[in-house]
Parts: structure tokens; sequence; C-alpha cells
């Protein structure tokens, strides 16, 4: 018996190598298969038999009752194993860059999603290709949190398939919806990672966010210019998000419709003719939403049409000593934001943790006209902040001088204001920046969830209101560990611990010798 | 319970006093530490290939993502040490209930008042611990390493938790094959060849169908410890090997009923 389950395990083993060496597996991983497997089967059999006819019943009652603690523990093991995988804990990310932990939107669009239809993720990829193990794990982390279904397809298996979906290189990702009574809706993702799925997810999800106006001819950001100082970046996650974009020439659009999503004024460089203003005015009398980027020293007529609704732009520039010279600002200039008012919704996910970085700010002065008006300062410069008259400040190379006698104080520099004016409530919130939605800033730190939570408060789409996938810092897993330093310890720990333990060994061995 | 403490003291004594436990220690540490400073090296060397000014600089964006301490130390650290561990632990577990039955002394321990399941939890716990301290004391070195450099020691904690299961497991395996033989040399190489069966399925994928495919893959352990190396703690994986655990010490049990009966 015991000789038949030898041949077997080790016919076996040598069909496991055989298949490894070969794919498909060629006809010895075959016969040693099928040798092993009759073995075990014969050797098993001889078992029982010998089993059944050996012994007393006095002997063979404990075997029975062995065997039953035995198909326990299986069923038990099984059970327990499945229990926790079908519990839906969540796995602990311990990974340098948390890449594991799905953020709050990634969640929010799967559940949206997953209320529509069945939901899909297939991933093409080489057997050998070393980024498919951790789009794999980040694919089965969102499967275990959703209705997610995964599965992985080797690239080149189902030609038919990669046709289809236009798949061309590894470890590319098809997210597939099949939605009741709806064709099946697909989208590829060539480089998979959470940013990447989720925007992916979010096109599939087909929101409505409305239309936004966007405001041109006065010298205002370009939607379309792809440069570091565009704002094609802004335009792409709009759209992501569910937006239409209408731009508009503020002199010559007549009146805004009141179906508008919200109004969006970027950075005005020119004078604001008087009467695109009142017309804005007038929109917002109706109940207008209105989301402003305003920049230091400029003055484009916005400023006092704000005021009169309680927000009031300050002159000059924020000079925040608590932030360093940050990505080649000059010290004080670039404020890193980290108090929020955390009970406004676009602040709502944001904290001490999760800082928004402002490249050159004003502030502003709130004083409601009405005692119904809510007027927040959401997000503000530290404590130890305070004003420098001169917005020429931001072009010097020289950190400003802090006045005699000015302490500091909180600074806003973004502003949220709701008004009861009409049969609709008004909302409108401003930024004192507008690089913070630029290209070359609008994905540092929390800028996009500031940006984007922003025009979903104005737009009255609440819900939409999330912290975003953040891109990982893959730069930091890439510092190198000094192996200098590190040779030291290999000599003092790497090699003396085992030397010593060698010694130890040796000498045990001596002494039961000669014992 | 006396009864159960001496076993226990006495299976601890018969580990230390043999050469056996320390020279499994001194290999494990030993040929942990080289591969870890081997790929510490070979990592820093393509990095600051990839860093250097002919090639952009650091901030060029020019280093490759698979260039990180992940894929190119912990990862194949945790690979090679992995298969390692398959030779290794056999020769550790083949004698624990072998090297009894050899000498007939597994019948001196029934009529100590034990039970073949307090014979059964003293053997697995005692080895347990001896593999823990093994992988423990693998790991001095990387942890220093790593602290050191600043970078992932958590990730280095769980490789250091996916390996320790891995061993763990593979000793639940070695020890169901010495309870089953009363020689040292086929408990070792029976306890090999299940580890390494069990090790991956991958292989079975070309001919069985998607959903046999699917259940291979749940029983195989190196998917289980694979998410370890990346970083990931799995309470389902933790789940996997309690299991594996409590399976093996059910059938480590059953070995006593069987050689009533089978002799």
């Amino acid at each position: 018996m015991r000789e038949l389950l030898g041949v077997g395990v080790i016919a076996i083993g040598f069909g496991v190598l055989a298949s490894l060496a070969s794919k498909p597996p060629g006809w010895f991983a075959l016969a040693n298969f099928a040798l092993g497997a009759a073995a075990i089967v014969l050797g098993a059999l001889r078992a029982l038999l010998r089993a059944r006819f050996a012994g007393a019943p006095a002997f063979r009652r404990p075997l029975a009752a062995g065997a039953a603690r035995v198909a326990v523990a299986l069923v038990g093991a099984i059970a327990l194993e499945r229990t926790v995988a079908w519990s839906g804990l969540p796995p602990v990310d311990w990974t340098f860059e948390r890449k594991f932990e799905p953020s709050p939107a990634i969640l929010d669009t799967l559940r949206e999603l997953c209320g529509k239809g069945e939901l899909e993720a297939v991933l093409f990829a080489d057997d050998f290709d070393p980024r498919r193990r951790s789009t794999r794990l980040l694919l089965q982390t969102l499967a275990s949190q959703s209705c997610l279904k995964f599965r992985a397809q080797r690239l080149g298996a189902a030609p038919e398939q990669e046709e289809h979906f236009g798949v061309g290189t590894s470890n590319t990702v098809i997210v597939r919806q099949l939605a009741n009574g709806r064709p099946e809706r697909f989208e590829l993702v060539d480089r998979p990672t959470e940013g990447t799925l989720y925007e992916a997810m979010s096109l599939l999800a087909d929101r409505e966010g409305g239309v936004l106006w966007v405001a041109r001819g006065a010298g205002e950001g370009d939607l379309e210019a792809g440069g570091e100082s565009g704002y094609s970046g802004l335009a792409s996650a709009l759209a992501t998000e569910g937006y239409a974009l209408h731009e508009f020439v503020s002199a010559a659009a007549g009146e805004i419709p009141d179906d508008v999503a919200a109004v969006l004024w970027i950075a005005p460089e020119r004078e604001i003719p008087d009467e695109s203003l009142a017309t804005l005015d007038r929109y917002l009398a109706r109940g207008g939403r209105l989301v402003a980027f305003l920049e230091p020293g400029s003055s484009s007529g916005l400023e006092a049409l704000l005021a009169r609704w309680g927000i009031e732009p300050t002159g000059g520039v924020v000079v925040d000593p608590a932030s360093a010279d940050l990505d080649g600002c000059v010290p004080g200039l670039c404020p890193l934001v980290y108090n929020y008012a955390t009970s406004h919704p676009i602040a709502r996910g944001l904290g001490p943790t999760r800082m928004t970085f402002f490249r050159g700010a004003r502030s502003f002065r709130l004083r409601k006209s009405r005692i119904e008006d809510q007027l927040v300062p959401v997000a503000l410069a530290s404590p130890r902040s305070w004003l420098d008259p001169d917005p020429g400040a931001l072009t010097r190379k020289t950190p400003p001088e802090r006045p005699a006698g000015e302490s500091g104080d909180y600074h806003p520099l973004v502003v949220a204001g709701s008004y009861s004016r009409g049969e609709r409530e008004t909302r409108i919130a401003v930024f004192g920046d507008s690089n913070i939605a630029d290209n070359h800033d609008l994905r540092a730190l929390y800028n996009l969830d500031l940006v984007m939570n922003a025009v979903h408060w104005a737009a009255v789409r609440e819900p939409a209101i999330t912290i975003r996938p953040k891109v990982a810092v893959a730069g930091r897993m890439q510092f190198p560990i000094p192996v200098q330093n590190t040779f030291t310890r290999f000599q003092s720990l790497g090699l003396l611990l085992p030397e010593l333990l060698l010694i130890a060994g040796a000498l045990v061995w001596v002494r039961t010798r000669s014992a | 319970m006396i009864a159960f403490r001496a076993l226990v003291k006495k299976e601890l004594a018969t580990l230390f006093t043999s050469p056996l436990a320390y020279l499994a220690l001194t290999l494990v540490m030993l040929v942990t530490a080289l591969i870890f400073f081997d790929h510490l090296r070979i990592y820093n060397q393509i990095l600051f290939l990839y860093a250097s000014n002919t090639m952009g600089g650091f901030e060029s964006d020019t280093i490759p993502d698979h260039i990180n301490v992940r894929d190119s130390v912990f990862f194949p650290v945790l690979e090679t040490l992995g298969i390692t561990l398959i030779a290794l632990i056999p020769v550790i577990t083949m004698r624990v209930f072998a090297e009894e039955r050899a000498r007939g002394t597994d019948e001196l321990l029934l009529t100590l008042r034990l039970s073949p399941t307090q014979i059964v939890v003293a053997k697995f716990a005692v080895t347990y611990g001896f593999v823990i301290l093994m992988m423990a004391g693998s790991f001095v070195y990387p942890a220093m390493a790593t602290v050191e450099g600043g970078v992932g020691a958590e990730h280095l904690l769980a490789v250091f938790v996916g390996l320790s299961l891995h061993a763990i497991g593979l000793a639940s395996i070695g020890l169901v094959c010495s309870a089953f033989s009363s020689s040292q040399l086929v408990a070792a190489v029976a306890s090999w060849a299940v580890g390494f069966v069990l090790w991956d399925f991958a292989w079975a994928d070309a001919f069985v169908s998607d959903s046999v495919g699917h259940v291979l893959d749940l029983i195989s352990m190196h998917p289980r410890y694979g998410s370890f190396a990346e970083g990931i703690v799995n309470v389902e994986h933790f789940a996997y090997f309690v299991g594996l655990a409590w399976l093996c010490g059910a059938l480590a049990r059953f070995s006593f009923d069987w050689r009533r009966v089978a002799g």
C-alpha cells in the first residue's frame, strides 16, 4: 500500500515538473499523471480493504472515529476559509504606497455600476509580465468589495476576444457592463491603475452632470490648452465626472439659461464688460451657480460683483510661513493648506493629512449682506499666515518680510456662499488661485478633489462629492537602499548570526558524540 | 497537563540538542541574507544605471516602473525562499513522529497518560515554534537593512508573515508525512513531494476546465502567500493556513488510529 502511494506521489511530482517545462503538457507529463493517479487510487483501495477486514470491531471503531475527525477537519477547514473569503473582509494594505486601499470614489462608482447590471473586469496579460500581479491584486481587491467579477486571461489565448475588445498589449484590462436590456458596453484600460480604472468606470457609469458654461473673452484660462498652464486636465476631469462643457463669450452671450449646471469663470485677466457682469448678476439672482478662480492682483470686475455677494477678494497675496520652498516656489508664497471647514460638503474627506497646494493665492473677506446667507471659508492658510499687500511679491525671488506687529491669522483661500434669493438657492464657490486647477497642479496632492468637489457642490451634485484615487508615488519605492551602509549590517547580522549558530550546532554535535 | 508539559520539554530538548536544528537555522538565515543582499545589490546597480546622468537623471522619469524595491527585492526574495523552504522544512519535520516510530517510543508515550491528541498538539506546537523562530531569525538582517533604507518596513513585515505562514503550512504537511511513516527518509521525500505538488497548480491550467482550475487555485499555497509579497495581508489566506494546520493535525491524529489497525 505504501509502495503504491509512494510511486503515486513521485509520479505526480515528475508530472508537475514536466508540465512546468512544456505547455501544453506532453506525453511524459500525462503518462506520469495517469500512473500517479492510478497508483494512489489503488493504494487507497488497498488501505481501505485492509482496514475493512483487519482487526476486531474494537479496533475498527476508533479508526472510524479518526476518519470522521479527519472529515470534520476537512469540512471545517473549507468552511472556515470560504466563510472568511465570502465575508468580504477587506485586506490590510501594508504596501509603501497604500496602493490597494480603494478610494471612496472608485467604490462609489462601483456601487453605482452594480445597480445597473453585471460588471466584469478581464485582465489580459502574459504569464511573465511582472505588472500582472499588482493589477490582479488591485482588481481582486475591488471585486471583494463590490459586485465586480474578475477573471484573468492569458494574452493570446482568446484571439477573438482580444480582437473584439481591441486588446494589443499585456496588462490590459477590459471593464464590461452588461446592463439589463442594453447592449454590452466596455472600456479598455491599457495602463491599469486605480486612477485609470476609476476613469473608465466613470465613463461606463454615464453620469449626467449637466452643462457647465465656461466663460471666455476676457483672457480666461483655456480648457483646450494642453501645456502646463492650460486647463485641459480640468476639462477631462469634468467630462469624466459627467459634465458637458459649453464655452461662451461673456460679452455676446445674452442671458445665461437657468438650466445651466454652473458657470465656470477661470482667471479672467482683462476687464469683463459691465453688461456681462450684469448678466451674471441676474443669473445668480435667479438662483444661479458660479465657480470662479481668481489670480492674486487681477482686477476684472468679477471681484466687485463677488463683493456684492459678500465675498470680497483682498488685494495682495497670502504669505504662509508654514509652507517651505515647495516645487520651486519662494518660501511662504505657495501655501500648503491643511485647514478645512470639514462640515462643508466641498471639504468632505479632506483633513490635516490631505493637503492642497496653492501656487500663490489671494484671500477673501466675508461679509453677509443678509442674515440668512451662508458664507463659509472652506480652505484656509495656516494661522501663521499674513497678507502682503503687494502682489508683485509673487514675481520676486526672495521671501517677503513679515511687517512688525503682524501676528498672523487664518486666511481663507477658498470660500463658498449659498443664498436664498429666488425659488432656487444661489451657490458661489471662489478660489483665490487659478493654478490649483491648471495642468501643472491639478493632480498635485488633493487639488483635484477640492476643485471637483467645489464644482459638484455648486452644481448641486453633493452625492458626487468624493475623494478620488491618487497616483501612486512610484518613485518612493525606487529610492535606493544604500548597500554600502547595509554591507556592515550584512556582515554583523547577515553573516555573524549564522556563524554563531553554526558554532553552537557544532559544539552540540561534539558534546553529543562524546557523551 | 504535567505529562503534556514534559513532552513539550522533551521535544524542545530533542530539537536543540541535535545539530540538525542549528544547521537548519544557519542555512535559512544564511540563504536569506545572501539572497536579500544579492538582490539589493543588483537592484541598486540597475537603479543607479537608470538614474545616471547619461540616462537623464533621477527626476527624468526614465526608471521603469518595475525597478522598485517590491518587484526587484521583496518579491524575488520571497519566491526563492518559498522554494527553498519546500526542500528545507521536511528536514526539520521528518524526525518528529518517524523517529519515535522507528525507536518504538511512540508506544511509551501513550502509556504516559497522554492522549494521541495531546501528543499531536505538543509536537505540532514545538515544530511551529521552531519554524517561526527560524523565520524571525532569518529576517533580522533584511529588516535592519530595510529600516535603515527607510523603505517599506511594514511591507517587509507582510513578506515575513507570508513566509512564516508558508513555512507553517509546509511543516504541517511534513508532520503528517512523518506521522504516517517510520522512516525519516520516506517522510522527508514524501513531504517534499506533497509540498511541491501543493505549491502551485498553475501547471494544470492547460488541461482542466476553468472551474476546476479555480478550485485548484484555491488549494495551491503559492497564490496564498504570494499576495504577502505585494504587501497585502488577507485574512482569507490566514484562514487557509489555519485550515491546513487543522486538517494536518487531524490526519496526524488519525495516524495513531491507523497504526493500531494497520500496524
